[in-house]
């Protein structure tokens, strides 16, 4: 004989009572209203965000014999092209600060990305936005690459993003943003 | 290498919280509808919702206006709004039973050795149920999957394995792609079925995995998660506005309850903690892992022992043996153990009438060697006179060595009455019940845990088959059962314990007294004799 310590449901409406209040207690921990820092501090926020493909600069030159020693027939090169996408450079200054001022990344021969996010104080800011190319020693060409560049009172609201990105006519802040 | 100081102490403190919230559940559902016990199971449960409630949500989602679909979903479909709740609440539920089932993992160092499979699986398994979650979150595309969605994407773009910075698809110069929504979509889908997997892994290792709780549970459980989905369904945040800031939202804790903090912090302390506590879980095996000295042996066969019953083969709760060809021209199968699949339990030493297979120093024969220095060191009285109880405890039950005090701390078994102790109920070998009613004790209470919360599976259920229902090794009838009782209390019910000893009196005190045998010679069943025998 066998003596069990409780019968199978010992207290049914406390063990239901208990399981709705867990329950309960998911659907209360579900459902947690929080409020981000963004929200508390009321600040607005400058978002810059474009991609760009730079302009490639080479040098091209006809190979010379002995880099052509060894080579199969039909693997020779016709020309031999040094160089790379042109370089930009990004400064943004708010106000006359300057937020940020340096050399865009590359990442091998891709599009150069920019993504930036600052926070502001609401109200309206002077805002300037530079996406330059930096002198680069191959190129040759005589032709410039393009810049662009951005100066202008931008107003900025409480629990907004002003987003500057890059598109045919430019550089320019979303209206509606 | 023993387990470090402080990881010891918290298995210890888990353990005993755990006890103390098992003792009150019991005392309300019963151990056998006790949803703690059950917490794997209802994760199962939770998991069959999700799937059978998505199924139905995917039939009216767009991935071309997410947040339009869910909305109509929620609003239009029949059913919807309840359906997405029950969608959402099993979600929930599912990590909250995952926690105390991994807790309870843990605590009851059923962490290490052969359920290190188990253990990291179960970590895979929150790993994917996380990710489930998170895309889920994100394809409803209001303010909250924004914030998940961006701040997954800042902590992608930490690491040196993107071109081109993920958020920027977050940025606002466009709505987000539709890829995106059909990734995460197809994730959404993917990861379960990969968890389905993972599932099975999980529970690779157990000869009879419980994939259910018992049907009254599994009911309840999804009554009540259709209740207050009914009565409390889940709202709609506003849709996600690329150029607004996050104003306040709300928050599903069990899922994003990182993202509060990770928020305020670089990302690359994000992933440093992140994996830091990643390496701490996988590692738990490795921690909770006893000294080589002190780490239980696996079962052993004796061959000449073996009659080839296959009852151990069929009561290993983790497949660990197997049935083999003998070499020595007997005809018939020989048991032969895997120690990579042996946790020690003993459970198979209890199942062998001949006492052929079981850990060392613990199979039936080494059990009635203990019992009869145990007879003669503790079971007689000042007075010479045999006590009336005689308690057999599990280690981990309520008068178990394992229990607060040792089981026989305040509250706990009285120190008069004579307590042997065996590693697992399933380890007891009803051999040594037999010789403790013969040897005068009035009657033997058996103290083992209750059979959900068994810390080796079956053992509890094996003791009673075998004590009562005739399964081998069984109590012989020359025993009179009436004799003999088992109470299923754990660690922190000796109240229940000692009320269930105190019954057990009352009813033997309307029994006539025992008569004790004075020299006891046990049967051994299938004994060999001549040159093959054992001693």
């Amino acid at each position: 004989m066998s003596a069990e310590a409780y019968p199978a449901v010992p207290r049914p409406l406390g063990a239901w009572f208990l399981g709705i209040l867990i329950v309960l207690a998911i659907v209360a921990f579900s459902r947690v209203s929080w409020a981000p820092d963004e929200a508390v501090t009321g600040v607005a926020q400058l978002r810059l965000s474009w991609r760009f493909q730079a302009p490639t600069v080479q040098q091209c030159r006809p190979p010379r014999p002995e880099e052509l020693t060894g080579v199969p027939t039909h693997m020779r090169p016709t020309q031999i092209c040094e160089g790379g996408p042109v370089p930009f450079q990004l400064t943004v200054s708010l106000d006359d600060v300057e937020l940020v001022s340096g050399p865009v990344a590359f990442t091998g021969e891709r599009a150069l990305s920019v993504y930036e996010t600052f926070p502001v104080e609401p109200g309206e800011h002077r805002l300037s936005v530079a996406f330059i190319p930096v002198p680069f020693e191959m190129d040759e060409s005589g032709e410039d690459p393009p810049a662009w560049r951005l100066d202008r009172t931008v107003s900025f609201e409480e629990g907004r993003i002003r987003l500057v990105t890059l598109g045919a006519d430019g550089l320019s802040v979303v209206e509606g943003g | 290498m023993p387990p470090p100081k402080p990881l010891a102490m918290t298995r210890t403190l888990v353990r005993r919280t755990l006890d103390r919230l098992d003792s009150g559940a019991n005392r309300l559902y019963g151990w056998r509808f006790n949803p703690l016990y059950q917490s794997g199971t209802l994760v199962v449960v939770a998991l069959a919702v999700m799937l059978v409630t998505g199924l139905y949500l995917l039939l009216f989602y767009r991935i071309g206006a997410p947040f339009e679909s869910v909305g109509r979903i929620t609003d239009q479909v029949w059913g919807g709004r309840w359906i997405r709740s029950a969608h959402r609440y099993a979600a929930d539920l599912a990590v909250a039973a995952a926690a105390v089932h991994a807790l309870r993992m843990f605590a009851q160092g059923r962490s290490w050795g052969p359920r290190t499979l188990a253990w990291v699986s179960g970590l895979v398994l929150v790993f994917l149920l996380y990710v489930c979650g998170w895309t889920g979150y994100v394809m409803i595309w209001d303010t909250q999957a924004l914030l998940l969605a961006a701040e997954g994407a800042r902590l992608l773009d930490a690491l040196p394995i993107f071109s081109a910075p993920i958020a920027r698809a977050f940025s606002g110069e466009a709505p987000p792609p539709s890829a995106f929504f059909f990734l995460n979509l197809f994730l959404h889908i993917a990861v379960p079925i990969g968890m389905i997997g993972a599932l099975w892994l999980h529970v690779s290792r157990v000869a009879r995995p419980v994939l259910l709780p018992p049907r009254g549970l599994l009911w309840s459980t999804v009554g009540v998660l259709v209740a207050v989905s009914v009565l409390w369904p889940i709202t709609m945040d506003p849709p996600a506005d690329l150029l607004a800031l996050p104003g306040e939202t709300t928050l599903d804790l069990f899922y994003g309850f990182w993202l509060p903090l990770a928020r305020r912090v670089p990302a690359g302390w994000v992933w440093a903690s992140a994996l830091a506590g990643g390496a701490a879980l996988i590692l738990v095996p490795f921690l909770t892992r006893p000294p080589a000295d002190r780490r239980p042996l696996p079962s052993v066969v004796d061959a000449r022992q073996c009659t080839g019953c296959e009852q151990c083969y069929v009561d290993c709760p983790y497949d660990a043996i197997r049935m083999v060809p003998r070499d020595d021209g007997r005809g018939y199968l020989l048991a032969s153990v895997d120690p990579a699949l042996c946790v020690s339990c003993g459970i198979c030493a209890g199942s062998c009438a001949p006492m052929g297979v079981g850990p060392p120093d613990r199979n039936g024969r080494d059990q009635l060697e203990a019992v009869r220095a145990f007879i003669d060191r503790d079971m007689k009285t000042v007075d010479g006179a045999m006590p009336q109880v005689v308690v057999v405890a599990c280690a981990q039950s309520a008068f178990g060595r394992g229990a607060p005090g040792g089981g026989r701390g305040p509250g706990g078994l009285e120190p008069a009455v004579p307590r042997f102790d065996v590693s697992c109920a399933g380890n007891l070998h009803s051999s040594v019940v037999e010789f403790l009613t013969r040897a005068g004790a009035a009657g033997v209470l058996v103290s083992a845990c209750p059979p959900r919360d068994c810390w080796n599976r079956e053992g509890p259920i094996w003791l009673r088959e075998r004590l009562f229902n005739d399964r081998e090794a069984e109590l012989k009838e020359r025993v009179d059962k009436r004799r003999v009782r088992t109470v299923h209390a754990g660690g922190a019910e000796p109240r229940a314990a000692n009320a269930a000893l105190g019954a057990f009196r009352a009813d033997l005190d309307a029994l006539d007294a025992p008569a004790p045998e004075t020299a006891i010679e046990m049967n051994l069943e299938c004994e060999l004799t001549g040159p093959e025998a054992l001693r």
